[in-house]
């Protein structure tokens, strides 16, 4: 979820990415970068995300990941579920202190 | 498929290029912050992560597990055939035979019982036949009885009558008799047939009997080369010119098993067809045939209830569907022939099941380190599935692709033997059967072991020989098999030598016979007895004179030609029974019984003067004499009346022994014999009896008869061995596609009992040992194992006897040959196939003796 809603505001390549998730975090999600992978495959496969060999900035072959329309509903349905739950559970606590 | 892999490959290279380029980016970017090359990349690659593994997991999520763990046992499997080609072929070799059996005898079965007919809506064409009171069936329909349906009624929607009629062709030179077919306008729209080439006879030419033929396709190929010209020349048949007006569709035979040379227009009166004619009808659109066969027989029985028939056994006209006329005998036989090649196939898929398990029990270890290495018993299931049906596969492929190369030989050997085999084909039917027959020899290779191996996973440790109860059970399912399969054939084979002409009552070797009509013969009115007794004796001297012939005699009905004449007789001095009596009647010549070999029991041959103007006198069979004088002794000198020849009287001056009048059919019949010189022989069959081979004097034979008759129309010369043996062609056959099938099954059979003693004895070598050691004697060592076999082989004969029991008397019923008890049989099967269970464990029993127990002991 984390790399769909980051991939909506520019398409991305993998290291591009997992600089940009850790600075998102502020440094707080220390992972493996290469976890990165199996993660962008499943979505490439599910076909939330599309991938297309360019030169970067830095003059180097990358391979850049966009959001797919399908990957952008997705994405939405995703939030909305998420802030749905949230709100659950911010009522639980609403109602904790009635 | 191709294109997945294809993509998969793609994504694959791509994935690691991206890493690859991941972690370069990382190294120049640790570089750019101050770092040694050599450490940047170290440090990439510790933040990266385990480079393989995540590589490798990124792959996964792009295969699709069953298929490539499919691919993977696949693979294993064809090494498999590689490093172990014994297990493999012996699996191979025995799933190829079944399915080579099956698909064989599934495409003779398929051919001549499951493809359609080759007329439109064949199933609303029947045959019309009478049956009598007493059930017997004939398929000669009388004229007037034919005459009268055909001129009302209310089911029918088009009929036709015809019979056959052999016509001589005369080719320009020595004239050649082929088989023919009269048949009305109606036979057209019955078949609801056309000619491939010109027009079918109209109305007009049935009636006058135009001088018009339509040529067989097989004869239109044969003789007149495909020509489509042939519409409007000319052939001569019966010495009368012909106008060839089409050419029949190919294959189109109707219910005869060959297809005739030539159909010709006739009309239905009595004239013309004495003997009745074979009628066909299409019901009518609406009619279903329960009230057709309703109607026709109220209908019928009433008018010929009327009449004074000769069989005076009242008879009603019934309805059998035309394909019951093209294989309904056949049928029963062929349906015993699928249930037995379906019982080798049930044999093969235990023994198969067999081989697996004991394969599976031997690399026990292998399975259980595959399983502790963390492969789910899901994989391993699908690890022995996919073995066992890539190996029957091959072999199914192997044997189907034989079956193909054997259809091919069966189509033309089987050609004079059963119906239809132009309809014999190894076609989509046959192989979606091989592949179901394929598919389950592998399944159960691979189900029985499985299943045997949820019961041990547990008790492994414990190094028991595990899964032998489930062996010996399959071995004794096998041995039980063979025994049913064996009964089987063993009736079969005893009825076919029941029918078996090998006593037939009259010598067959060396005997060459030609028939001769005299109908055909211009000179010879029909009522001129004495010219045609002068014509036998003119030719019986010309043939006597070809070297090579020691003797010549002459027949009007030779034994297994299939044609007879019965006549109605009384036996004066005693009541008239209800019934008249019938005899087969006979005229032939004074040396008939010699030439034939035929011996009398009591009084003389004919003589030279028994002739006309003498006494008439008659020679009558065993047979005969035991039913009308069942309490005399001595008939000579009784007399005789034929009632349908004015009451003719005849003395008996002489018995002879019976003979066997039809192939299969065994029981002796009341049998006449008269002089050709007291008579008017019409149909006269030569009789030479040969120093050689009678096929060698056949033409010689022909030109006899010819010197005679110049251009008279005669058949070929054929010798009564064969045509004896023809005559039981069909039992012949049966019993040998049996045979072979049981002698498969009894082979598998002890290649089963031998497989499991071998292992039993290669897993028991150490407790062979140690027995040894302890001072047990080798011959006792041996007496086990045979012991085991013996009861193995017991069991399974036992619960065979049992079992084949069922199936005979189903093949009784079905067969009249078959007798269900014939103990003489089942002693012999069952003795047999114990020897061979007990002979199979002799090798195993001998591996047995020679352990030598220091050495079983050391090495294990």
């Amino acid at each position: 979820m984390m790399v769909l809603r980051i991939l909506t505001r520019e398409p991305l390549h993998g290291y591009a990415l997992v600089l940009r998730i850790r600075q998102a975090s502020n440094d707080l999600l220390q992972v493996e970068e290469g976890s990165l992978y199996p993660a962008l495959q499943r979505l490439l496969k599910a076909g939330l995300v599309r991938a297309t060999w360019e030169t970067s900035a830095t003059n180097r072959r990358v391979r850049v990941y966009r959001l797919t329309p399908a990957g952008s509903r997705r994405l939405a349905a995703e939030v909305s579920s998420f802030e749905q739950m949230l709100e659950g559970v911010s009522r639980v606590l609403a109602l904790g202190d009635a | 498929m191709l294109r997945v892999l294809f993509r998969r490959r793609r994504a694959f290279d791509d994935l690691s290029a991206e890493i690859r380029a991941h972690l370069e980016e990382k190294t120049d970017a640790l570089v750019a912050a101050g770092m040694s090359r050599a450490d940047a990349a170290v440090a990439a690659r510790r933040a990266f992560g385990d480079v393989t593994r995540l590589e490798e997991a990124g792959r996964d999520v792009w295969r699709m597990p069953t298929f490539d763990s499919l691919t993977a046992d696949l693979r294993h499997t064809l090494r498999l055939v590689r490093r172990q080609p014994g297990f493999a072929g012996n699996i191979i070799l025995i799933s190829g035979l079944g399915i080579f059996a099956c698909a064989t005898t599934f495409s003779v079965v398929s051919g001549i019982l499951l493809a359609p007919l080759p007329f439109p809506r064949a199933e609303r064409v029947f045959e019309i036949g009478m049956r009598s009171s007493e059930g017997f069936f004939s398929a000669a329909l009388p004229v007037d009885a034919y005459l009268r349906i055909e001129s009302g009624s209310p089911v029918i929607g088009s009929i036709t009558a015809g019979y056959p009629n052999d016509v001589s062709v005369d080719w320009g030179g020595e004239p050649e008799i082929l088989d023919g077919e009269r048949v009305t306008a109606g036979y057209f729209r019955v078949y609801g047939i056309a000619p491939i080439l010109g027009r079918a006879f109209t109305v007009d030419e049935a009636e006058q009997m135009a001088p018009v033929v339509l040529v067989g396709n097989r004869l239109w190929r044969s003789r007149f080369g495909s020509d489509s010209s042939v519409v409007g020349r000319s052939v001569t048949l019966n010495d009368t010119a012909y106008t060839v007006i089409g050419v029949m569709p190919p294959g189109f035979r109707a219910f005869y098993t060959d297809e005739p040379g030539f159909w010709l227009p006739t009309r239905v009166t009595a004239s013309v067809s004495r003997f009745g004619v074979n009628a066909q009808v299409r019901l009518k659109d609406g009619i279903d045939d329960r009230q057709a066969a309703a109607w026709f027989s109220g209908a019928v029985t009433a008018r010929m209830g009327s009449r004074t028939t000769r069989d005076s056994v009242p008879a009603t006209a019934v309805l059998v569907p035309i394909v019951e006329r093209v294989s309904g005998d056949v049928a029963r036989p062929l349906r015993i022939l699928l249930a037995a090649v379906l019982l080798v196939l049930l044999l093969v898929a235990a023994n198969v099941a067999t081989m697996h398990l004991a394969r599976t029990a031997a690399r026990e270890r292998e399975l259980v380190v595959r399983r502790a290495l963390g492969a789910s018993a899901f994989r391993q299931a699908q690890l022995l599935l996919v073995e066992s049906l890539v190996l029957s596969t091959i072999g199914g492929a192997v044997g189907t692709l034989a079956a193909y190369w054997a259809v091919g030989g069966i189509r033309i050997l089987g050609e004079s033997v059963l119906p239809r085999m132009d309809a014999v084909s190894l076609d989509g039917r046959v192989i979606a059967f091989a592949a179901v027959a394929t598919a389950f020899v592998g399944l159960v290779g691979a189900l029985v072991p499985l299943l045997t191996a949820r019961d041990r996973s547990s008790d492994w440790s414990g190094g028991r020989v595990t899964g032998t109860r489930t062996s010996s059970a399959l071995v004794v399912a096998q041995v039980t098999l063979s025994v049913v399969l064996l009964v089987g054939a063993g009736l079969l084979v005893k009825g076919f030598m029941r029918v078996l002409p090998s006593s037939p009552g009259f010598a067959t070797e060396n005997r060459a016979a030609i028939l001769v009509s005299l109908g055909r013969h211009r000179d010879i009115a029909p009522t001129d007895s004495l010219a045609s007794r002068r014509f036998v004796a003119a030719v019986t001297v010309r043939m006597r004179a070809v070297p090579g012939v020691a003797e010549v005699a002459a027949t009007t009905f030779p034994p297994f030609f299939g044609s007879v004449s019965r006549s109605e007789i009384e036996v004066p001095g005693q009541p008239v029974p209800d019934r008249p009596f019938f005899a087969f009647r006979n005229v032939v010549t004074a040396n008939y019984f010699s030439a034939m070999g035929i011996p009398l029991r009591q009084g003389r041959a004919f003589v030279e003067e028994d002739r006309d103007g003498a006494p008439r006198v008659a020679i009558v069979n065993e047979a005969a004499a035991a039913r009308w004088w069942p309490n005399e002794p001595l008939v000579i000198g009784r007399q005789l009346l034929f009632t349908d020849e004015q009451r003719t009287a005849v003395t008996i001056v002489g018995v002879s022994r019976n003979t066997r009048l039809f192939g299969s059919d065994s029981r002796p019949r009341p049998e006449i014999y008269l002089p050709v010189e007291q008579r008017n022989p019409r149909y006269v069959t030569f009789i030479a009896r040969t120093t050689g081979d009678p096929r060698l004097v056949g033409r010689e034979l022909q030109r006899a008869v010819w010197a005679v008759a110049p251009r008279l129309p005669i058949g070929t010369v054929s010798d009564l061995e064969s045509i004896a043996m023809r005559s039981v062609r069909r039992p012949r056959f049966y019993a040998w596609a049996m045979g072979a099938f049981a002698v498969a099954a009894v082979a598998l059979s002890a290649l089963a009992v031998h497989g499991l003693l071998a292992f039993a004895v290669a897993r028991q070598r150490r407790e062979i040992g140690i027995r040894l050691a302890m001072g047990a004697t080798p011959r006792r060592i041996g007496a086990t194992v045979l012991g085991r076999a013996a009861l193995l082989g017991g069991v399974g004969v036992g619960l065979g006897v049992v079992l084949a029991r069922g199936l005979g008397r189903f093949m009784e019923s079905l067969l009249v040959e078959v007798t269900a008890t014939d103990a003489g049989v089942f002693v012999a099967t069952a003795a047999a196939a114990l020897a061979v269970a007990v002979l199979s464990a002799c090798a195993p029993a001998y591996r047995a003796l020679r352990v030598d127990p220091s050495d079983a002991l050391r090495n294990d």
